[in-house]
């Protein structure tokens, strides 16, 4: 029922007649009028605080006082502009940083998948050791074989199917290009829910050798090269040197987040391609379906015992002991995890500190006003009322932090996309507006009960009559305890920050000190595929080979120019080379680096004994040069120059030693390889290296014109640098460290404002005991001290507790840590002692002001 | 004499039983039908009223006093009159609760 409510004109109308009436009743009595009317509003009291609490009644009265309160907060802010804009910016960048972070993570590790019944889709691997776990280390491809049997005979999945990132060479003649491609089963796209916009997706006879000439084209890359032609499907197009008929253009909602290396596949061909294709690839990722209510446990196990019943080990591969399942969504995002979350959880103790340092600050402020909230509860407001009014100055406050910290979130959040130096899967998708503005909206509800529950309950505690009548703030008798609980905390979470930075930070340097065995400055890189069609034998690509590298040679500047199947740190696939040592009977495996020109010259590899491989080498088939692991593994017995390998029928005698490098990439150690001309071992990948000092650009087009000359159906592709190449692999870990360590110098600034402030406080609450202290004898050294002492135990206690937390949550860092250990001593002292000088040295200040305390002004104020 | 927590409700309640009043008339006929002893503090008169009009004890209506001053007139709704009963009725076993703690011999 809704009943109008009476105004409060009516109110005081009825108030009006009462006092009239009263007086009337008087004057009956015999009192004169003016008597009379006196008398009558004596009786009546406070009209005002008669008026106002009927106001009160109102319901809303509640809206009345919160815009009375927020009026409040506004004079606040006016009387202190600097503080009040220093408290919102440490707000508003406290919480901008989160939000910016968390919608990245949201985008990348919590969205949902954009496909139908995603938790069902699942990432199968093989591992070699039954008890094998799920590291990078441990994975195996399982092969196309095993993957067949597996199809046939599981009853635990809808759909398994497999795919392989792949790069691919399209058209002939004028501009061949290399893009990338899906190499997938018939399952595969249906499996995640594909849908075309003409034609359709592979059938079960196109993923079989002989009639794999099909491509299906993505809805971009149709666009791009084809105009969006609608009448494309049927016509065929040269797809590494070979012609394939398109059979369909998929729609362009669909999101490929499976194949995706570095860009999603702008076509997909069949994956039966690749064994027939000229690197004989019979692997390949596998994606299922789960059928309803089947466990992961369950499929897995399903899975093993196939495989054991199998017993294939159809290529040579080595065998697979076990199967391990993962949820797609998580493999999605595994590789940036463990970084996303480590900034996430950084991000989280910065807005911890700042939110302690306005906690600290709002508190400061609550007792310095506890005089005017002392009239106002004199005057009549309850203690609810008081903390709603300091509650909604909080609220206010985080309000408008985080709404100034949305803006800034904004503008961070781009600048953190574009200078990730890695790929953040799913970042572009956007729709991710709704949670982050919810969690906005957390993020600004307990900041806001961080800082503003305490100050509100501890200064309401007790209505202060003590501070009307001192008419000075005083002391609130329990608040310093509580502040020495914000700084223990506040330094503790900054210890943890500190040392995370610290780890990560000793971390990067060790990764930047590696000794990359080979000069990166000065190279130039790229690659070329040679299609099976033109390039199958041998000859074909040796001759094309040397051609290369002679034409590469005579560009203008290049000092010198070699080409091998794989550089070091470009992830090619690696090819593995079976050897035995003569008169040695058991036979081993490394890894076989093919090289034609000046190879070790241009990289300026050092050699340990013996020569290195030059172009003189180039069409021998008896010479190899090996690496020092490999020196190591198999030839510890035996003088290793000298010493003859069979590779395959012929013999080969090694002729030096080069020392190791990083090839698999940095984090990572050499292996056993074998070094060997071209002719020994051909490939129909081409990277190629230029040492020149030309700029990068030049070189590039002096290549493609050069390439062009020779096969106008091939495309220089992956051109880069080494520098650049081996930047990148330090890249990630320095922007980690990099942002790690500015989270941490905040932290640092903040804590030790935070700390000094509430020493600051606490001596100056304190400046008539010292002036006694002084006055009865004390030496300024034992005021000194004594401040010192008494600034620095919360701080020290909370650096304590900090390191014991971080030793306990360094394991969170551990995948991004290289050479370091979490526990690392080094680092923990370090940190330690620097964050204990500096809360040691923010009490030096404050205590310096005690023991100048003049004792005759200290007491004199009493 | 101040007044117990509550009994000021079932004091004006009372007052009603007999008529429409208006607040003045209600302080009035309190002080006077309690020999003087019970000064009403006229300004928790009004939020009391307020209070029983918002309960839908009692009604409220502009009229016109006896001296001709426009004045506020209560009245005693049906359950304002309900709720008399019960009131009086703990009242009264409160007083005699507190009588018999204070005397045991007199009862």
């Amino acid at each position: 029922m809704w009943k109008k409510r009476r105004s409060t004109q009516d109110f005081s109308e009825e108030i009006r007649s009462h006092l009239a009436m009263e007086a009337d009743r008087l004057r009956q009595e015999g009192q004169s009028k003016e008597d009379a009317m006196l008398a009558a509003r004596r009786s009546m009291g406070n009209l005002a605080a008669i008026e106002e609490r009927f106001h009160e009644a109102n319901h809303w009265r509640w809206l009345d006082q919160f815009l009375q309160d927020v009026r409040v907060c506004m004079r606040q802010w006016r009387k202190r502009p600097m503080m009040a804009a220093v408290t919102l910016l440490t707000i508003a960048l406290g919480t901008g940083l989160n939000v910016a972070i968390f919608r990245v993570v949201w985008s990348a590790l919590l969205n949902p998948l954009p496909y139908a019944n995603a938790a069902q889709l699942v990432q199968i691997w093989g591992v070699e050791q039954a008890d094998g776990g799920m590291s990078p280390a441990d994975r195996r491809l399982p092969n196309g074989l095993t993957v067949q049997f597996w199809r046939s005979h599981s009853r635990s999945f809808q759909a398994i199917g497999s795919y392989r990132p792949w790069r691919t060479t399209i058209g002939s003649g004028g501009d061949p290009e290399r893009i990338p491609a899906g190499a997938v089963s018939a399952e595969f796209l249906p499996t995640l829910g594909a849908r075309t916009v003409l034609g359709r997706v592979f059938s079960a006879e196109e993923v079989r050798p002989g009639t794999d000439d099909v491509v299906v084209l993505s809805y971009g890359y149709w666009q791009a090269r084809f105009g969006g032609d609608r009448n494309l499907v049927g016509n065929s197009i040269v797809v590494d040197g070979k012609y394939c008929r398109i059979i369909g253009v998929l729609a362009p909602d669909f999101r490929d987040l499976v194949t995706s290396g570095v860009k999603p596949p702008s076509v997909y061909l069949p994956i039966s391609k690749l064994a027939t294709g000229p690197l004989k690839v019979s692997s390949g990722f596998v994606l299922g379906r789960l059928r309803n209510a089947v466990g992961m446990e369950a499929a897995r196990s399903e899975l093993e015992t196939l495989t054991r019943q199998a017993g294939m080990d159809a290529e040579g591969n080595r065998k697979l002991q076990g199967v391990r399942i993962a949820r797609l969504d998580d493999e999605v995002g595994r590789s940036v995890r463990p970084a996303l979350l480590a900034m996430f959880a950084g991000a989280g103790c910065l807005l911890l500190i700042a939110c302690t340092n306005v906690a600290n600050l709002l508190l400061a402020q609550a007792i310095g006003r506890r005089q005017e909230l002392a009239i106002r509860a004199a005057i009549g407001a309850g203690r609810m009322r008081l903390i709603r009014q300091l509650l909604t100055e909080a609220l206010a406050l985080s309000v408008a932090g985080v709404l100034s910290g949305l803006c800034a979130a904004w503008a961070l959040y781009r600048a953190m996309v574009s200078l990730y130096p890695g790929t953040l899967p799913r970042i572009a998708e956007g729709g991710a507006t709704g949670a982050v503005l919810l969690f906005a909206v957390i993020l600004a509800t307990l900041s806001a009960a961080f800082f503003g529950v305490l100050p509100a309950l501890l200064v309401t505690r007790r209505p202060g009559d003590a501070s009307l009548r001192t008419g000075r703030g005083g002391t609130v008798p329990t608040a310093s305890r509580w502040r020495e609980g914000l700084i223990f905390l506040q330094v503790a979470t900054t210890s943890t920050l500190l040392i995370g930075a610290g780890l990560l930070a000793k971390s990067f340097v060790t990764l930047r000190s590696i000794d990359l065995g080979f000069q990166h400055d000065n190279l130039f890189t790229a690659q070329v595929a040679l299609p099976e069609r033109h390039y199958s034998a041998d000859e074909d690509r040796i001759r094309f080979a040397r051609s290369w590298v002679e034409s590469l040679k005579r560009i203008p500047g290049a000092q010198s120019a070699a080409l091998t199947n794989t550089l070091p740190l470009a992830f090619n696939v690696l090819t593995e080379v079976q050897f035995d040592v003569s008169g040695q009977a058991d036979e081993h495996r490394a890894g076989g680096r093919a090289v034609m020109g000046d190879y070790f010259e241009a990289l300026g590899l050092r050699m340990k004994e013996g020569r290195a491989l030059t172009a003189a080498d180039d069409g021998r088939r008896d010479v190899v040069v090996v690496n020092e692991s490999f020196v190591q593994s198999y030839l510890t017995s035996i003088p290793p120059v000298g010493a003859v390998l069979r590779l395959g029928p012929r013999p080969a005698t090694v002729v030096g030693v080069v020392r190791d490098l990083h090839t698999l990439g940095l984090r990572r150690s050499a292996r056993p390889e074998i070094y060997m001309p071209f002719a020994m071992l051909t490939s129909p990948l081409l990277d190629v290296v230029v040492r020149s000092a030309v700029p990068p650009a030049e070189i590039t087009a002096a290549a493609r014109a050069q390439l062009r000359e020779l096969d106008p159906t091939l495309a220089l592709a992956q051109v880069s640098t080494m520098d650049r190449i081996v930047d990148g692999e330090i890249a990630e870990a320095r922007f980690q460290t990099v942002l790690l360590g500015l989270f941490a110098a905040v932290a640092v600034l903040l804590a030790t404002v935070g700390v000094y402030g509430v020493i600051v406080q606490g001596v100056r609450a304190r400046t008539h005991e010292f002036g006694i202290r002084l006055a009865l004898g004390a030496t300024e050294a034992r005021v000194f001290w004594l401040v010192v002492k008494q600034g620095s135990r919360a701080p020290l206690i909370g650096l304590v507790f900090g390191l014991i937390a971080a030793s306990l949550a360094g394991r969170v860092l551990q995948t991004l840590l290289f050479g370091v250990t979490p526990r690392d001593p080094v680092v923990f002292a370090s940190s330690a002692a620097l964050l204990a000088v500096v809360c040691i040295s923010s009490c030096g200040i404050p205590a310096r002001q005690a023991c100048k305390t003049d004792a005759a002004k200290a007491l004199r104020d009493e | 004499m101040t007044l117990l927590q509550g009994t000021l409700d079932l004091l004006i309640l009372r007052t009603l039983l007999f008529g429409s009043q208006h607040g003045q008339g209600i302080a009035h006929a309190i002080r006077r039908q309690s020999d003087e002893v019970l000064m009403i503090d006229h300004g928790s008169l009004y939020p009391a009223l307020q209070r029983l009009e918002e309960k839908g004890w009692i009604s409220a209506e502009w009229g016109t006093s006896a001296n001709n001053r426009k004045a506020r007139f209560y009245t005693l709704t049906k359950m304002g009159r309900k709720q008399l009963t019960e009131e009086t009725g703990a009242w009264r076993r409160l007083v005699a609760a507190v009588g018999r703690v204070l005397d045991p011999e007199e009862v």
